[in-house]
């Protein structure tokens, strides 16, 4: 099968089992996004997909072949990963920092991507000085613009007002248009609905679930899932329902 | 914090020229001003070939050694405090040369081999930690650092008052007693730069976190390992040669970050460069200031270094 | 009558209770030396580790070394003065806290020895005895100028040889120098000692070298050395226990040297 392939993997953190034999796949062109409470081990999850953790329960196939056959660099060539970082200050640039991912990368795509971030301004600043918004652009900048197959991003939107967490959406849609395969960590169910074509449900006790998007997103599934009440809105999605719970 | 002043390959071509000419001018300087192609008398040539010259060269290729070492530790250990002798391998040097001045009191041979001896043990037993990442490393180091400066104090009560003050003489700096050879010591800060050039990708990777280098796929672990066991013999080589001096390891690398940026493939030159040309000037102030008196050079590098490791400080925004 | 008794007795008790009251630490080799020079020996109780002459010295308890004082051990002997020539010696606290009087002898010239042994003498109750000692190393010395025939000889005093470390202004040994018919190439530095370089002594054109202590091996090393720099310079060295201690034996060492500096020279003189 052409895509990646989760089959059985689990995390467990000390004693307690939070994912147990999940199994999913995410094909190319698609945008696949992991919902679920804090702590159920959605950031591992993705780790151990960038292949920063060993994979744990299961195995996990890219083209039919095992993570395990491909060598460390090989498979960082493949995959490109965005989560939430620190690093001492040494001084370094936005564009520099952009070179580090991706080599120095023109084109209409590259400037497409960086304009869309508003990170096109952010160039010559360091990094040091960068709010919270603007470093977490720069980093799903910096992931985007590696031309690999496979895209993982751990809460791309965290941090972001709303404007930029639109335009996030929209270059993930068209990342995965561009024919690569998407995976997100969100935390916004509304989001998730906007731009995911399938859905993986974590629930945190070893019970997971993915299929696609229309079926993932009910409101029985996701109230269960959060431990809240969920109401539909309209234009689709799926909102907690605060108002039921004070 | 850090103002680009320039483009970086223009940066390094001035900087290159900047050293040469320092060494040139350094070289002649001393208690009267020697012009190598007109010495004057055979005693002149003599003092400007076979004293001054490989003093310069020597004062340089230590200078280098010490910034690059820095460079490699601060990139290494995530932390921009951290210079060569930060995991204690300054301590074990100066513990093994003042056992062997105690051991042998009348070899002048002993000072140097007992430091490589004892910065080899400094290397080895920070080896040992070398697994456990770089914030926990930096703590075991500066603890390390520790035990070895105890071990100092202790062996220094047992040495007599005369080997005393040759002791803190070897550990405050000594470049004109230097048992390395300036070709082998150029050598080595060559190989030290290309070394650092091989591995600038990886190296400006790792600025990035451990995390991140990672997911770029670059072998962290082996790669901390390397940068450990290559600073350190770095440091190892420059202390044999000259004693502790401070500061250039430290201040140097920032310095040149602050002109160039901190993408290493301009850095490591940059910082071999810069390094030597502080200690040579260092070392020119040395012997010229209080004539026909020595200082010991490492008084200058930090009289020199500290105002302006300051003024960085200040400057940081 | 009754007065006078008493008064007689009073004297006798003084003087052997002067004598007997003294009880000396000596904590360094040359005040050790000074100590026996003026008759002073037997009120000697303690000395530091380095004492080694005369043969007596060794025999006594050992209660500093360079660096500090043993404060148990020493106070045990309940000294009553304590003649030291480091002012920062680790321990003189504890002495001086217990009332122990403690005497600095740093000499930084032949005078300065000769005045030390004539204080010693009054602190232990031998000026006499330090007089007769004083005065014998007065003719000897005053033989000694005598004998330093024309301008004085440049020569260069090498303590230490990496990193290259000489005496300068403030160091007695200066003015031993001058006293034999040498001059200190680098005395007019007003230090005690400094470090030096290979240029600035070949620059300063000394007509002898000095290596003091050095065994027949170093001192052909350091011939070897000084031949490249300094040919036709002779290299010679001095017995470090008679020179480099700044007490009775000090004129031991500069007679020696001006011989040996007067033989290298090619001058043969006959002291008067």
């Amino acid at each position: 099968m052409n895509g990646l392939a989760i089959d059985g993997l689990a995390v467990q953190r000390g004693e307690k089992l939070l994912i147990g034999d999940l199994r999913c796949e995410a094909t190319p062109a698609s945008v696949t996004v992991i919902l679920g409470p804090n702590g159920v081990g959605k950031s591992t999850l993705l780790q151990m997909l960038a292949g920063l953790l060993p994979v744990a329960g299961g195995q996990v196939r890219w083209q039919g072949r095992s993570l395990d056959a491909y060598a460390r660099r090989d498979w960082a060539e493949a995959v490109s990963w965005q989560g939430a970082v620190e690093y001492a200050d040494f001084g370094l640039t936005v564009a520099e920092r952009l070179h580090l991912a991706a080599g120095i990368r023109t084109g209409l795509e590259a400037d497409g991507i960086l304009q869309a971030l508003d990170v096109a301004a952010l160039m010559a600043r360091p990094l040091a000085q960068l709010s919270s918004g603007e470093r977490q652009r720069v980093e799903v900048g910096a992931a985007m613009l590696r031309p690999t197959p496979v895209l993982l991003l751990d809460e791309p939107t965290a941090h972001l007002d709303l404007r930029h967490q639109a335009a996030c959406l929209r270059l993930m849609r068209r990342q995965a248009d561009a024919g690569r395969v998407v995976l997100a960590v969100l935390h916004d169910v509304v989001q998730a609905a906007a731009v995911a074509d399938r859905v993986v449900l974590l629930y945190g006790d070893g019970r997971s679930e993915a299929g696609p998007a229309s079926a993932m997103l009910a409101p029985e599934r996701l109230a269960a899932l959060y431990g809240m009440p969920m109401r539909a809105i309209e234009g689709g999605g799926m909102l907690p329902d605060f108002r039921r719970t004070v | 914090m850090y103002m680009r002043l320039a483009r970086p390959a223009f940066a390094l071509t001035g900087l290159l020229v900047l050293t040469l000419v320092l060494l040139a001018v350094a070289a002649s300087s001393g208690a009267d001003w020697i012009n190598p192609w007109h010495p004057g008398d055979a005693t002149s040539a003599a003092i400007y070939w076979q004293l001054r010259l490989p003093r310069v060269l020597t004062a340089f290729a230590v200078g280098g050694l010490l910034a690059v070492a820095g460079a490699w530790f601060q990139v290494m250990l995530q932390n921009p405090l951290a210079e060569p002798y930060i995991l204690g391998v300054a301590g074990s040097a100066a513990s093994g040369a003042v056992a062997a001045a105690a051991v042998f009191p009348a070899s002048a041979w002993a000072m140097p081999a007992g430091a490589f001896a004892g910065a080899s043990l400094g290397i080895a037993v920070v080896g040992l930690f070398a697994s456990l990442g770089p914030a926990r490393l930096l703590l075991a180091g500066v603890v390390l650092a520790a035990f070895w400066a105890a071990v100092l104090a202790l062996l220094l009560t047992l040495l007599p008052a005369r080997a005393l003050g040759r002791a803190f003489g070897w550990m405050l700096g000594d470049i004109a007693s230097s048992p390395l050879s300036p070709t082998l010591l150029l050598a080595a800060l060559a190989v030290s730069v290309l070394a650092g050039l091989w591995l600038s990708v990886s190296l400006d990777r790792l600025l990035l976190g451990e995390i991140q280098a990672r997911a770029l796929g670059v072998p962290v672990r082996r790669l901390h390992l390397g940068l450990l066991l290559g600073a350190s013999a770095m440091t190892a080589v420059a202390v044999t040669a000259a004693g502790t001096i401070g500061f250039v390891g430290l201040v140097v690398p920032h310095l040149v970050r602050m002109l160039i940026g901190p993408m290493h493939r301009w850095l490591i030159p940059g910082a071999a460069l810069a390094g030597g040309a502080l200690l040579v000037v260092a070392d020119t102030a040395a012997r010229t200031v209080v004539a026909p008196a020595e200082l010991p050079v490492g008084v200058l590098t930090a009289l020199l270094g500290v105002p302006v490791f300051l003024f960085l400080l200040v400057h940081r925004r | 009558m009754m007065r006078l008794w008493l008064a007689l007795l009073c004297l006798l008790a003084w003087v052997p209770a002067a004598r007997a009251e003294a009880r000396v630490l000596a904590l360094t080799p040359a005040a050790c030396e000074m100590l026996y020079a003026i008759g002073a020996g037997p009120e000697i109780v303690g000395a530091s580790e380095h004492c080694d002459y005369p043969a007596a010295a060794r025999r006594l308890p050992r209660v500093a070394d360079y660096r500090r004082l043993f404060v148990e051990p020493a106070l045990r002997l309940k000294p009553t003065l304590a003649v030291t020539g480091a002012a920062d010696l680790a321990g003189l606290a504890s002495l001086r806290a217990v009332g122990v009087r403690v005497m600095l002898v740093h000499p930084a010239s032949v005078r300065d020895v000769l005045d030390a042994m004539q204080a010693l003498g009054e602190a232990t109750g031998h000026a006499a005895g330090a007089g007769r000692a004083v005065a014998a190393i007065r003719r000897r010395l005053a033989r000694l100028a005598a004998a330093a025939a024309g301008p004085p000889m440049p020569v260069f005093y090498e303590d230490w040889s990496q990193p290259l470390l000489t005496e300068g202004g403030s160091s007695f040994i200066t003015d031993a120098l001058a006293r034999i018919g040498a001059r200190n190439v680098f005395g007019a530095m007003p230090m005690e000692t400094l470090r030096t370089s290979v240029e600035e002594v070949v620059r300063a054109r000394p007509q002898a070298i000095i290596v003091p202590g050095a065994t027949p091996a170093m001192l052909a090393k350091r011939r070897a050395f000084w031949r490249r720099w300094l040919p036709g310079v002779p290299v010679l060295s001095v017995d470090a226990n008679l020179m480099q201690r700044p007490g009775p034996r000090l004129v031991d060492g500069m007679a020696e040297l001006q011989r040996r500096l007067q033989q290298a020279d090619g001058h043969v003189h006959a002291p008067r």
